[in-house]
């Protein structure tokens, strides 16, 4: 309670409740305590208020305090609740601290660092995202550099190791094929390679225990190439575009890294990578799309330290099915050529395979052989007949080819990958060992070569310009075809309109040249069975085989029959046909035609047909032709 | 009655010379917070029990309050651990209050279970602790914080640490609590 000490009024003006307040409390500054205090000593009515201002305080100040002494009861076991609840809830808060490695950390008062703390997640985000683009950046530029670096530094240590005065090299290597569709090793062996780079000799043999020794030597300037065609062709399971491209590229797989360059030399445009082993690197170079060779990529894989190469990997794909050929090297020494050396190595192998002409240190290529030379085998018949199956006698350019070395070659240009993937799968499956080489247009452009045809003379090229024939036949914009205006009527007559009826005439048009086109390809397709298997060449095939070709032979007959039969039909529509029909139905028709006859008619009925119902330049004598074809196909259908 | 009256309940301008910058490790947290907790339990729940106008609530209000605190101190150093508690208290009590409308409820809960307690002698001196009550309940938030935050011995800046706003509005919001008080029948 403040005492004061007078009752005057001090003549100043009062001060405020709030000042008196803040008085009573002390809270006032100095200057303004001096103030109120002077004139609250003064002024009784200021007195008063703060004695009516103390009485209030008073009494909330005694509510407050019977308030807190209800809260005081319960005091001892609030605070002991109080206290397990605040352990319990310290040792969760530990618990959450501890398994959360990063720790809060205390805020820097640093205002920089404050804002790096206060955006922590998008600046360390930031930071990773950078670091990441970088690193790709660095790995791809180091990886696209150090494929071709790692190989001149493997080839500059490979020209080290071999001295000059030590020219032969002696490899041991071992060959694995892995499928790696179905994950199985479909073959392996160990080969001793001789190699003598300078004379260009090379000699091969093979080092299996469980099987005879077989030897292979080669020399000239493709002599690796042809020991890679000597050693690899007989294998059934060599892939034949593969042993192509190795026989193109003068290359032997005995994992060096010159003869790796060769190897890639003509991969086309496609990436280098460089793959990290354990203690190696693997240099991956990839092939370009549809490469010939059926070669994926190709990887070298040399020692880290020595740049020592040890195992090459070819990966070839051929639809689905991906194979590695891995060629492991055992050991590679370099030797003076000893005049034992140079004999091995020039001398002819002491055993051969039936590729090679006895006694012929460098033996003619392997060629197909004309039909005439060589009876027929029973592979080559089932490949015409699988061929036949899947309809690729009827006009594709695929050739059954007796190899000289007496297997059988399938080759030939077919019109895209699908087509080529569904021969060459069909022809794997044959129960007999059939080489293919289908192609697609786009890969004879990167330099394959096909061979001859193996006939004496190519049939007529009869299909140039025909493959647009229907479309020749549906185009009445400037032309009309000869029996256009008979056939309009004759259809029209059928209750049509004249949209209509103009539709069904371009129809008729289209149907008709199929069919004459299907029957020439059958006539043609029978004709391509006499030349290939003449009875000179089947005299020596078995029973199942001549009833293979019976059945062949047959097959194309009834179809020409059948088609000629249509062809009549679809004529019959025609009113004068009908008449010509009876005026030269009493005509006698030959006992059998030969397929060479046949071939000849339907070649004519193909033209008549072509000249009569498209919208031809030629001139049509339309009675005289139209009686002509019905002739024919009276002929054709004997 | 000023300050200097009463200093148990001032707040220590700092409590100990621990570094305001660190957090405290947590065993010395947790014995000051309970030191603290046993101290001024009573006053802090009657001061949110004032607010609140409910018991359990004022109860839950406190202890959440210290947790927070704990969690906070733990983070970093607090200098006035009362004052801020305090603050964390209101807080929580102004929240819940806005949340839950625990008003219109705690308000027909005094007025039909309370009886009406007849005045006595010594009573009859002063206004009745009753009419007080009633009181604090037509001042508005501010004011009636800013008396029972004087009634706890709380100076006005530490009062205008709690509310958020400074001395001189405390001052001004005391003087009108107070006239309205004393204007109440």
């Amino acid at each position: 309670m403040i005492q004061f000490s007078g009752a005057m009024s001090s003549g100043s003006p009062h001060p405020t409740d709030d000042e008196l307040l803040a008085f009573l409390d002390s809270e006032l500054s100095p200057k303004d305590l001096e103030r109120v205090r002077l004139h609250v000593s003064s002024c009784t009515t200021c007195q008063t208020e703060i004695t009516a201002l103390e009485r209030v305080l008073d009494s909330v100040q005694q509510f407050r305090n019977s308030q807190v002494a209800e809260a005081e009861a319960l005091q001892t076991e609030a605070v002991e609740q109080f206290h397990v609840h605040l352990k319990q809830y310290a040792h969760q808060k530990l618990a959450q601290t501890v398994s959360l490695p990063p720790a809060r950390e205390t805020r820097p008062r640093d205002w920089r660092l404050a804002s790096l703390f206060r955006y922590r997640i998008p600046v360390v985000a930031s930071v990773v995202a950078v670091a990441l683009v970088l690193t790709t950046t660095f790995s791809l530029l180091e990886t696209t550099a150090s494929a071709d670096v790692l190989l001149t530094r493997t080839e500059e240590k490979e020209n080290l190791r071999a001295p000059a005065d030590s020219p032969v090299s002696r490899s041991v290597l071992h060959m694995e094929l892995i499928d790696l569709s179905t994950g199985k090793q479909e073959a392996s062996g160990e080969y001793i390679l001789l190699a003598d780079k300078h004379a260009q000799e090379a000699r091969l043999e093979t080092n299996s225990k469980d099987r005879s020794s077989v030897e292979w030597t080669s020399a000239g300037d493709d002599f690796l190439g042809d020991l890679a065609v000597k050693a690899f062709r007989p294998q059934h399971y060599f892939d034949q575009a593969l042993l192509h491209y190795m026989q193109q590229q003068n290359f032997f797989p005995d994992t060096s890294a010159s003869q790796f360059r060769k190897l890639i030399a003509n991969r086309g445009r496609a990436g280098t990578h460089v793959r990290k082993g354990n203690g190696s690197y693997g240099l991956d170079y990839a092939f370009a799309a549809l490469h010939p060779s059926g070669i994926r990529n190709a990887v070298l894989w040399v020692a880290k330290k020595s740049y020592d190469p040890f195992q090459l990997s070819i990966f070839t794909a051929n639809g689905s099915d991906t194979k590695e050929y891995r060629f492991t090297r055992k050991s590679r020494v370099h030797e003076v050529r000893t005049p034992e050396l140079a004999q091995l190595l020039s001398s002819p192998p002491n055993k051969t395979v039936a590729v090679l002409g006895a006694n012929t240190p460098n033996p003619p290529a392997i060629l197909p052989r004309r039909y005439g030379q060589i009876p027929a085998s029973s592979s080559e018949v089932r490949a015409t007949e699988l061929l036949h199956n899947l309809g690729a006698c009827l006009g594709e350019e695929v050739y059954v080819y007796p190899m000289s070395d007496g297997t059988t070659l399938v080759q030939g240009l077919v019109d895209n990958a699908n087509r080529r993937q569904m021969l060459i799968n069909a022809l794997a499956h044959a129960d007999v060992s059939i080489h293919s080489e289908i192609y697609t247009p786009d890969q004879l452009e990167s330099g394959i070569h096909l061979f001859q045809p193996p006939y004496g003379r190519l049939p007529p090229s009869m299909f140039k310009g025909k493959a647009n024939s229907a479309e020749q036949a549906a185009d009445f914009s400037g032309r009309q075809m000869a029996f256009h205006d008979e056939l309009l009527a004759s259809i029209q007559n059928e209750g049509k309109g004249q949209e209509e009826a103009e539709k069904s005439v371009a129809f008729f048009s289209t149907e008709l040249s199929a069919l004459a086109e299907k029957l020439l390809l059958n006539s043609w397709a029978l004709q391509r069975l006499d030349e290939q298997f003449p009875s000179s060449r089947t005299t020596q095939l078995v029973r199942a085989d001549l009833e293979v070709l019976n059945s062949l032979r047959q097959e194309h007959r009834q179809h020409i029959h059948q088609l000629a039969e249509r062809e009549t039909s679809m004529l019959s529509r025609i009113p004068l046909a009908n008449s010509l029909a009876q005026a030269t139905g009493s005509e006698k028709e030959p006992a059998t035609a030969s397929p060479r006859q046949i071939l000849a008619l339907a070649q004519e009925q193909e033209k008549l047909v072509r000249a009569l119902f498209t919208a031809s330049q030629e001139t049509a004598r339309k009675s005289e032709d139209l009686s002509r074809l019905l002739q024919i196909l009276r002929l054709l259908q004997g | 009655m000023s300050m200097k009256e009463n200093p148990s309940v001032r707040v220590p301008a700092k409590q100990d010379s621990r570094d305001a910058q660190n957090g405290e490790s947590g065993v010395d947290l947790q014995s000051r917070l309970l030191e603290l907790y046993a101290n001024v339990r009573p006053a802090l729940l009657s001061y949110i029990r004032q607010i609140v106008h409910s018991s359990a609530e004022a109860e839950d209000i406190v202890q959440t309050a210290f947790l927070k605190t704990f969690d906070q101190a733990s983070d970093r150093g607090i200098e006035n651990l009362r004052g801020w508690i305090y603050r964390v208290a209101h807080n929580l009590a102004i929240d819940s209050l806005r949340r839950n409308s625990f008003h219109e409820q705690a308000v027909s809960e005094w007025l039909y279970t309370k009886p009406v307690e007849t005045p006595t002698s010594a009573e009859q001196a002063s206004i009745n602790r009753q009419t007080v009550e009633r009181a604090l309940r037509c001042l508005n938030e501010r004011e009636r914080a800013c008396l029972l935050l004087r009634a706890e011995g709380l100076s006005y800046s530490e009062i205008g640490e709690v509310l958020e706003i400074s001395a001189k509005a405390v001052s001004v919001y005391l003087a009108r609590a107070v006239r309205k008080v004393r204007n109440k029948p």
